[in-house]
């Protein structure tokens, strides 16, 4: 178990190392100068210069990143450009919104789409399932920005019960819309797992011979055949976690949510390389442990898979 | 009828500018309950919620984005200040000032008793140590450039010297700063907060963490900063100027405008910036709570003079300007947000020309500029590309102009460029018509017209690369000029010379967009587009 | 986990007699290629739409500026209503479908060139290639897609070119990965075997026998891929760094609708719906072509009729 661990943490290394490459190497190759970023006015050629050694960047790109990779591996993110301060503060502010915005979207997805799912499933072809498969299906092609604002306008504008924007307070009716914005595709797809993963247990041997003994079909599938359907949609359901924090800039920018998306999209925009490092980096560690965890859990609740059996696929 | 259209409004400008620049406390309107009518002697006291974005920084010496300078204006002080409604420059921290003979020197007196919020008495020895950081290497200040024309500014800035040689504090309340060369209006650029002095000690003691620890002779001292959520700062007590009356000034971070402004509605901020395209809609909502002012700002099209084919054609140039109904465009596109241009130099500016401006919406006009040119109807115009940045609304004026133009055969692509290499591109030359604005940092017409149009600025300031050399005199003998009159009268000339040559279109003057609460009282919002909350209070 | 069968014949399978319960098979699967139908009528809609846009509304309505129409509420004039600068949303509905057909085809096929070879190169080859290249995928994998996208569109700058560069570029990953999946799986199979030993060369092999067969699930997840491509590029317009106006765009137009939300909601009711309709169209395509292709699904809803 523990070498496994290890193994994959040490596969893990090539990836975070292109990761900063890449990043990196994008950053350099953005069109546009960072010093001129910083100068609004009187940007002549001596005050750029000045300005770019000011924040060393006036050296070749592999100096800089050399730089940057020895400081990282020091536990230093580096400071912002635009903001001169820590990258690591900045994203002491920003993370956590984004975490719990993920995780309360993440227990929507959770709940509301295992509960579709596993309705939809043993009640097949009933209304319900119906309605399940057509509002899944509509889900998963919707646009999430569009969903975003059409939920604004009837919660916010029409009938006002709930705030549109920003996190206000911090109280948990900021989070309702952007979270359901958020969850609203993955709840679907988690939903259509769930269902077809039921479809495939419910039909499996030890299920019929549970219900050939006689339990009841609600014992059936809540004892038996939910944990073994579950396997497969809880290990979709981590491993969008990551994506759920990486991936809601739209509903970041939709409902100003001061999250880290947004925070890397603009400094993207702004030309500021530590900031987009930092906040990248955070997200790839982020999303890595996870995908080790999931595998691990994989293979605790189900026995059959062994540690090295499972490849990344 | 575009003409007297524009005339009206201008007047209509004027008015608004020398009348309605204070909003007073309106007297409640509904007083049908027999109310006795508010009392309306100042109330001491209350917190007030302001609207902010997040800053870059709080640092005097990095103030440059306007988000910053809201909070910094509350902070810091300078020597002197501008009359929020006339923008003619008064006293602040300096008693008085006096130049030498030929305004290449001059020589500050400052009032006695001054405290920093940390309870030291700042002295003209302050002076000398903030402005050298500012133009020292090590600070590598963005704005440091408002210090050029101080002695050893250069020397400074390549690391040769750490105390600017210009700047000399005589005795503890006697400056004397020395410059480069005869500059008359140089007291007012120094009313910038770049100018602001800021404790040695402070400074040491916190480094570049300074900026979420800043320290000021201002009215308010800073409290707390927590990133994206609030700037807090509160009454200093100790004021040379007299106590403010708000207890807190609590400025609430917002993402973006629209955030901002439900929550306005919602009753949580006293003021708040009017998000574009609900500007009408706050006017008919708010009446005069609205404050939408003139503000020291134009809003342009550049034409680059060295590239083709603006090239030696100013009747292509002038085409363009004629071929433009700005005023359609202000009123629909920005609502009325924005006014149609009358000039460079904007309404506010003390000695600003009312109709400076010869290009008045014209089509036939710019058919016969466009045919003089050597493009009758358009014909072998070569492909032209108008950029602009993304964002703002930007490519909605764009596509509006470019509509206009082509109803007078002048056709041209428009294409969106981000921030980051928008500069970059128009000052290398790749973009050679363009979208820009330029905010004023201190109510003179030389700032507009000095960075804009002097040669020396080309490809900085002067992104048209427009080189004079009748201009660059006339500035310079117009910097040097101490008579007030014959120096407005001269800078009216150099706009006109600049207009006649046709190197930008001017397109708009920016308008304050502002609202306030309803029991928000002597609140101004200046052209400059910022508020001394020293003056405000809450009526209950 | 069920293999590909040699000959995967769709007609046969349906055809085989079942149980009582084959009459309600039967009806689901119809159901299943209604939709699907549906799915194919509206994809079919949308290129003809994009084709004849002249023909439906003239481009001159689509962009402009008409100061006496702006903001006007859906009418006989004009049935979607008008935006900001007076411009017909019916005409721009009509004129941004080509981009979207233009970005989700294209995109896509950008995608399937690089993302099948490298796919094919990794899962065949093995070795070294296949750990590059798989290393190479993973890293776009952690990288959130959005993000990837922005960053691309901000070194090449707006466009419609551009827009379909940086999804392709990012699509690959994703193919490759499935592809080389499907490879490894056919590899192994009789006939590869048997048609090396007669001495067919790599290209041969890899063209006649393996692409074929390991095809199939590329092609679901390529029907899916459009859709998300005219998402993404609506979701690239719609922060302004996707197409350049004034070419219109769905995504555009809903970044335009933002401040007028509670003014003129219909400037944002119509190009989401058009969005959404166009997406439908192809996941319903990609739902109907996995049911009919992959052996994995029929296998479990045969499982299920038996039952």
């Amino acid at each position: 178990m523990s070498r496994y661990i290890a193994r994959r943490l040490l596969q893990a290394i090539p990836v975070i190392l292109g990761v900063t490459l890449i990043i990196f190497l994008l950053m350099f190759i953005l069109p546009g100068d960072p010093a001129r970023m910083l100068v609004q006015k009187g940007a002549s050629p001596e005050v750029l210069e000045s300005i770019r050694e000011a924040h060393g960047l006036d050296k070749p790109w592999y100096v800089q990143y050399g730089k940057y990779m020895w400081n990282l591996l020091q536990g230093d993110f580096g400071t912002s450009i635009r903001y001169r301060r820590p990258v690591l503060d900045i994203m002491k502010d920003h993370y956590p919104n984004s975490i719990r915005l993920a995780a309360v979207a993440l227990a929507i997805e959770a709940v509301i789409g295992i509960i579709a799912g596993v309705i939809s499933a043993v009640k097949r072809r009933s209304f319900l399932d119906i309605l399940v498969t057509l509002s899944t299906t509509i889900l998963v092609a919707m646009p999430i920005f569009w969903f975003a604002m059409l939920l604004q306008v009837v919660f916010g504008l029409k009938w006002g019960i709930l705030p549109i924007s920003g996190m206000g307070d911090g109280s948990w009716r900021y989070y309702v819309l952007p979270a359901i914005a958020l969850a609203s595709v993955h709840t679907a797809y988690t939903a259509r797992i769930t269902r077809s993963s039921m479809l495939e247990v419910i039909n499996q041997d030890y299920i019929r011979t549970a219900r050939a003994k006689g339990l009841s079909e609600k014992k059936v599938i809540l004892k038996h055949a939910l944990r073994n359907a579950l396997i497969p949609v809880i290990t979709i359901i981590g491993l969008d976690l990551g994506g759920l924090i990486g991936s809601a800039i739209l509903t970041e920018t939709v409902f100003s949510w001061p999250g880290v998306g947004r925070v890397i999209y603009l400094a993207i925009l702004q030309r500021d390389p530590p900031v987009v490092m930092g906040g990248t980096l955070i997200l790839v560690f982020i999303f890595i442990l996870l995908n080790l965890l999931v595998d691990i859990s994989y293979a605790y609740l189900d026995p059959r898979i062994k540690f090295e059996g499972r490849k990344v696929d | 009828m575009p003409r007297k259209f524009i005339l009206s409004l201008t007047i209509f400008l004027v008015l608004i500018l020398t009348v309605a620049l204070v909003v007073g406390c309106a007297p409640k309107e509904k007083v049908d309950k027999g109310e006795e009518s508010v009392s309306e002697e100042p109330v001491k006291g209350g917190t007030f919620n302001a609207f902010l974005m997040e800053p870059v920084t709080l640092d005097a010496a990095h103030s440059q984005e306007s988000e910053g300078i809201q909070v910094a204006k509350q902070i810091y002080d300078g020597l002197v200040d501008y009359e929020p409604e006339t923008m003619e420059l008064t006293a602040a921290m300096a008693e008085s000032w006096e130049p030498n003979e030929d305004a290449s020197a001059w020589t500050f007196t400052l009032k006695k008793g001054v405290k920093f919020h940390n309870g030291r008495e700042c002295k003209a020895e302050d002076f000398v140590y903030s402005w050298s950081r500012v133009a020292s290497k090590d600070t590598a200040s963005e704005v440091a450039y408002h210090l050029s024309p101080i002695k050893g500014f250069n020397d400074c800035q390549e690391g040769k010297a750490d105390i600017l040689e210009g700047v000399k504090a005589i005795d503890d309340y006697t400056l004397e700063v020395s410059l480069e060369y005869s500059y008359a209006e140089f007291p007012v650029t120094v009313g910038h907060p770049v100018f602001s002095p800021v404790p040695k000690e402070e400074i040491e003691k916190w480094g570049d963490e300074f900026s979420e620890h800043p320290v000021g002779t201002g009215p308010f001292a800073f409290v707390e900063w927590k990133h994206d959520q609030h700037i807090t700062i509160e009454r200093f007590n100790n004021y040379y100027d007299g106590e403010a009356y708000l207890d807190k000034v609590a400025f609430k971070i917002f993402a973006d405008e629209e955030t901002a402004f439900l929550e306005f509605e919602a009753g949580n901020l006293d003021d708040c910036q009017i998000p574009l395209g609900r500007i009408k809609e706050t006017q008919d909502k708010y009446g005069e709570r609205a404050l939408i002012n003139p503000m020291l700002g134009i809003y342009y099209y550049g034409l680059n003079m060295e590239a083709e084919p603006w090239k030696d054609n100013v009747e292509l140039r002038k085409a363009i300007n004629y071929a433009i109904h700005r005023a359609i465009i202000t009123d629909t596109v920005w609502e009325g947000s924005r006014v149609a241009a009358t000039g460079i130099v904007p309404a506010g500016i003390p000695g600003f020309k009312e109709d400076a401006m010869p290009y008045m919406f014209d089509q036939p006009k710019a058919r016969e500029l466009l045919e003089e040119a050597g493009y009758p109807g358009g014909k072998g115009l070569p492909e032209l590309v108008l950029g602009y940045n993304t964002g703002a609304g930007h490519d909605k004026v764009a596509q509006a102009i470019q509509a206009q133009a082509e109803e007078v055969d002048i056709e041209f692509d428009i294409a969106g460029y981000e921030w980051g290499t928008y500069l970059d591109k128009i000052q290398s030359k790749e973009i050679t018509f363009f979208r820009l604005g330029w905010l004023a940092d201190y109510p003179t017409m030389d700032n507009f017209l000095y960075p804009m149009f002097h040669s020396e600025n080309a490809g900085a300031d002067n992104m048209t690369y427009y080189k004079n050399s009748d201009v660059d005199e006339k500035l310079i003998e117009a910097r040097k000029e101490t008579d007030e009159a014959k120096r407005r009268e001269l800078y009216q000339e150099i706009e006109q010379i600049v207009l006649e040559d046709a190197t930008i279109v001017p397109i708009a003057f920016y308008k304050t967009n502002r609202v306030i609460g309803e029991n928000v009282c002597a609140y101004t919002r200046t052209a400059m587009d910022d508020t001394s909350y020293e003056f405000v209070w809450l009526s209950k | 986990m069920a293999k590909l069968p040699e000959e995967f014949n769709l007609e046969e399978i349906d055809q085989e007699p079942r149980g009582t319960t084959l009459k309600r098979e039967i009806l689901v699967t119809l159901r299943k290629n209604k939709m699907a139908s549906f799915g194919l009528i509206v994809i079919a809609i949308l290129v003809l739409v994009a084709i004849f846009a002249p023909v439906i509304a003239p481009y001159k309505n689509a962009v402009g500026f008409y100061p006496e129409e702006i903001l006007k509420p859906p009418s006989v004039e004009h049935m979607m209503g008008t935006d900001d600068l007076g411009r017909d949303i019916f005409a721009r509905i009509v004129w941004g479908s080509r981009v979207s057909v233009e970005v989700g085809i294209l995109a896509v096929a950008f995608g399937l060139i690089i993302g099948l070879f490298m796919g094919a190169l990794a899962g065949y080859k093995g070795g070294m290639a296949d750990t590059l290249i798989m290393r190479t995928a993973d890293v776009f994998f952690a990288f959130p897609y959005i993000l990837g996208a922005i960053a691309v569109m901000t070194i090449l700058g707006p466009g419609l070119e551009n827009v379909i560069i940086a999804i392709g570029v990012l699509e690959w990953a994703y193919i490759a990965r499935l592809f080389r999946g499907s490879v490894l799986a056919t590899k192994v199979n009789d006939y590869v075997e048997a048609a090396r030993a007669i001495g067919a060369d790599d290209k041969r092999i890899i063209m006649k026998h393996i692409l074929p067969n390991a095809i199939t699930p590329v092609i679901v997840y390529s029907a899916m891929s459009v859709g998300t491509a005219i998402i993404t590029e609506a979701a690239l317009s719609f922060l302004g760094v996707g197409v350049q106006p004034p070419r219109p765009s769905w995504g555009w137009m809903l970044s335009d609708s933002r401040a007028f939300m509670s003014r003129a909601p219909w400037m944002m009711y119509f190009p989401g719906l058009a969005i959404l309709v166009t997406v439908l169209g192809f996941v319903l395509v990609a739902d109907g072509l996995r049911d009919m292709l992959d052996p994995r699904l029929k296998g479990m809803s045969e499982h299920v009729t038996r039952g």
